[in-house]
């Protein structure tokens, strides 16, 4: 995480300069271009940031328990739970636009978080007063590096609100994996009737995952004009094509296979919601306003 | 000024261009190769849960099964004994569980090995009222069924294969008369050979021992039977007031003694190199010694002490452990792997050069719950099949089986 706040503080710097050498600029030039030269061809630059939701999806299962009673059960699966934990992305946007359409690159952070848990119940036949129940909980932070490239359309260009959609691509590296699980306990046969929390394990679990995490991103939004910048507004899906989990390493971790804690083969789908401020990047190096005639 | 900073941009979206580009080829290669390591039955762990709260298994053995799966030899305790019950689990080749088998509890006392000749599995086990040996077939779908019961023979405590005949040499104890005996059984359960050894009179009991160990309830001993080339066997039991390793021809010729002291100075583990050479550990008051490549005199009438073999103190076990002395292949050559348990409750294993006696390196299985070795295997695709006992949720002892690849076992073994 601090790695993560590290790489947000200098992405921000970054777009902080340019806000600021753009500002002691604006008043030494003034060359005004139309607004219709200066929209059909222009490269924009930026940052957004905003919350992100993550869902996994499981392509084959694997578990550290097999049944002897139900050898053809899955009583063992993982419940997964679908878009339920916030997480957070940044990333500096540039945009090259040419009329209708633009293509753009995001470099940025992003964590994706995802949560299943797992519950074992025993059970004495002869005492039913005797049973034990664990229920673990965990919880997958993600911190990635990516590269999305996206082709936008915006369809009306010249009304005040402008709506676009977007396709694309992206390539994003794990910089760093954390798994917290936390075990719960109701141990009705030393006699106690209510759950407690008997453990937590926290590791870093970097090596879980693959380094790569390839897929395809869509979206859309509304983007808004103050002044020299362009204020938007989008709803991104993100749908990774690929198994993340490594799977030579699936058992390696102890601490997690011996709580029974074995990944399954996932693909991630994710939600995220964000808002950009860009600049044209003519404005910013040749101080050309960006203004209606 | 302009075309700087154009060529500046232009240079650096090049740069960057060739950086994602470089990355994502290096993703696709990662991707390939992580689709390739997909193969379920190179590396697993699998933990044989049952909700039954009563219920407690405790893995011996474990064989790989011609279709690629497992054959799991379990104790498991039952009420109508202080003796363990058995319990024959079959597992598929990916180490799911498949079937498993409670077999009657007029059998009991399941002892080492399950032993593999040809395609048939075979393993000891003891009548529950008469305490007579019976002999035992597994069959490849994990079911369990009585060969013989071997008339006279109580209290069988070890057998292995005699790869030589093809029998069984099997150790057990003669309480009547106060004797260890060893007999060489075939597959057929009919004794072939036969001899037995005074333990002694006197203040030294061991049937308390005895039975505490094959009940689960006091120290695990470490009997032992062998073939030492040749028309000469061993074993590692009681003998003339002390648990030593005894070597003997089934003729009547003076055996030859490593002697220990009482159970408390003991071999836990031996395999023959060759003439007069071995592997072997030992404990000592707690200590445990590995002696990976030692001499000792095996000819009739000869005296010696364990105390003798020099080795390598392994602190790291536990106190008078468990050992499981194999030779398996590593990396391409012989190597001698001993299976233990440590203090904090992991299996391990240890590789050593047999040539040299040099160590090679180790692996360790476990850790939050703990782990106790039950033995192990070089299974067909050159990996290793260790099985043991967990405690799940700390308090149900429940059945491990752990597989792991032999480039997996490579990568510890130096």
């Amino acid at each position: 995480m601090n790695r993560l706040l590290l790489y947000s503080f200098l992405l921000l710097l970054l777009v902080t300069r340019v806000s600021f050498a753009q500002n002691r600029r604006s008043g030494a030039r003034d060359s005004r271009v139309s607004q219709k030269d200066f929209l059909n061809k222009q490269f924009w630059v930026g940052f957004k940031g905003g919350i992100n939701y993550t869902k996994a999806k499981p392509i084959d299962r694997y578990s550290a328990f097999s049944s002897m009673n139900d050898p053809s059960g899955n009583g063992f699966d993982k419940q997964y739970k679908n878009y339920s934990n916030m997480a957070a992305q940044f990333a500096l946007v540039i945009n090259f636009h040419y009329k209708n359409f633009a293509l753009s690159f995001q470099p940025g952070i992003r964590r994706m978080t995802y949560q299943y848990s797992n519950t074992y119940n025993w059970n004495d036949p002869l005492n039913p007063g005797d049973y034990l129940q664990q229920e673990y909980n965990a919880v997958n932070k993600l911190d990635y590096l990516e590269f999305p490239l996206l082709l936008k359309y915006e369809p009306l260009r010249h009304t005040k609100l402008v709506p676009f959609i977007q396709l694309g691509v992206y390539y994003s590296r794990l910089n760093n994996a954390f798994k917290e699980t936390t075990l719960n306990v109701t141990d009705g046969a030393s006699g106690g009737g209510s759950s407690y929390e008997a453990e937590k394990i926290s590791v870093g679990a970097k090596d879980l995952y693959l380094r790569t995490n390839l897929g395809w991103t869509a979206g859309a939004g509304v983007s808004y004009p103050l002044g020299n910048a362009r204020l938007a507004l989008e709803l991104n899906y993100t749908h990774n094509t690929n198994n993340i989990t490594n799977t030579a390493n699936r058992y390696d971790n102890d601490r997690l296979t011996g709580s029974g804690d074995i990944p399954d083969n996932i693909k991630l789908r994710n939600i995220s919601v964000s808002f950009s401020i860009l600049m044209p990047l003519r404005f910013i190096i040749l101080k050309e306003n960006y203004k209606t005639e | 000024m302009i075309s700087v900073a154009s060529y500046s941009v232009s240079y650096s979206r090049i740069v960057l261009f060739v950086a994602v580009l470089l990355g994502l080829l290096t993703g696709c290669k990662e991707i390939k190769e992580n689709n390739k390591n997909t193969d379920p039955k190179a590396n697993f762990l699998t933990i044989y849960e049952n909700n039954d709260f009563s219920k407690s298994f405790i893995p011996i053995d474990v064989q790989q099964t011609a279709d690629g799966g497992y054959l799991v030899l379990a104790k498991r305790r039952i009420t109508e004994s202080s003796f363990y019950g058995i319990y024959l689990m079959k597992a598929d080749n990916t180490g799911k569980f498949v079937s498993g088998e409670e077999v009657s509890t007029d059998i009991v006392n399941p002892i080492y090995n399950l032993m593999k000749v040809g395609n048939a599995f075979y393993f000891f086990a003891m009548d529950r009222l008469s305490l007579e040996t019976k002999l035992m077939s597994a069959s490849e779908d994990g079911t369990a069924t009585e060969i013989s019961t071997i008339a006279g023979v109580i209290y069988p405590l070890y057998a292995s294969l005699d790869e030589g005949t093809g029998q069984f040499i099997l150790q057990h104890y003669n309480r009547d008369e106060l004797k260890t005996a060893v007999s060489r059984i075939s597959v057929a359960g009919v004794v072939t050979a036969q001899r037995e050894f005074n333990i002694g009179f006197g203040d030294f009991d061991v049937e308390e021992p005895i039975i505490d160990h094959l009940t689960g309830n006091g120290k695990k001993l470490p009997f032992l039977t062998g073939s030492a080339g040749g028309s000469t066997y061993y074993f590692n039991g009681f003998y003339n007031y002390t648990l030593s390793t005894v070597f003997f021809s089934f003729n009547t010729s003076t055996p030859s003694v490593l002697q220990g002291y009482k159970d408390e100075k003991c071999i836990s583990s031996m395999v023959n190199l060759g003439t007069n050479t071995f592997s072997t550990s030992k404990y000592a008051y707690g200590t445990n010694t590995f002696s990976p490549r030692v001499t000792i005199n095996t000819a009739s009438g000869s005296i010696a002490s364990n105390s003798d073999l020099l080795g390598k103190t392994i602190l790291e076990l536990k106190p008078d452990a468990q050992v499981f002395l194999k030779r398996i292949t590593g990396q391409g050559s012989p190597v001698l792997a001993y299976n233990s348990d440590t203090k904090n409750a992991q299996i391990a294993i240890y590789f050593y050069d047999p040539a040299s006696g040099n160590f090679r390196g180790s692996k360790h299985f476990g850790y939050s719950n703990p782990y106790e070795v039950g033995n192990f295997i070089q299974t067909s695709d050159g990996g290793l099949a260790v099985v043991g006992t967990t405690y799940v949720a700390g308090r149900f002892p429940r059945i491990v089986l752990i597989k792991i690849s032999k480039e997996e076992m490579n990568k510890d073994i130096h």
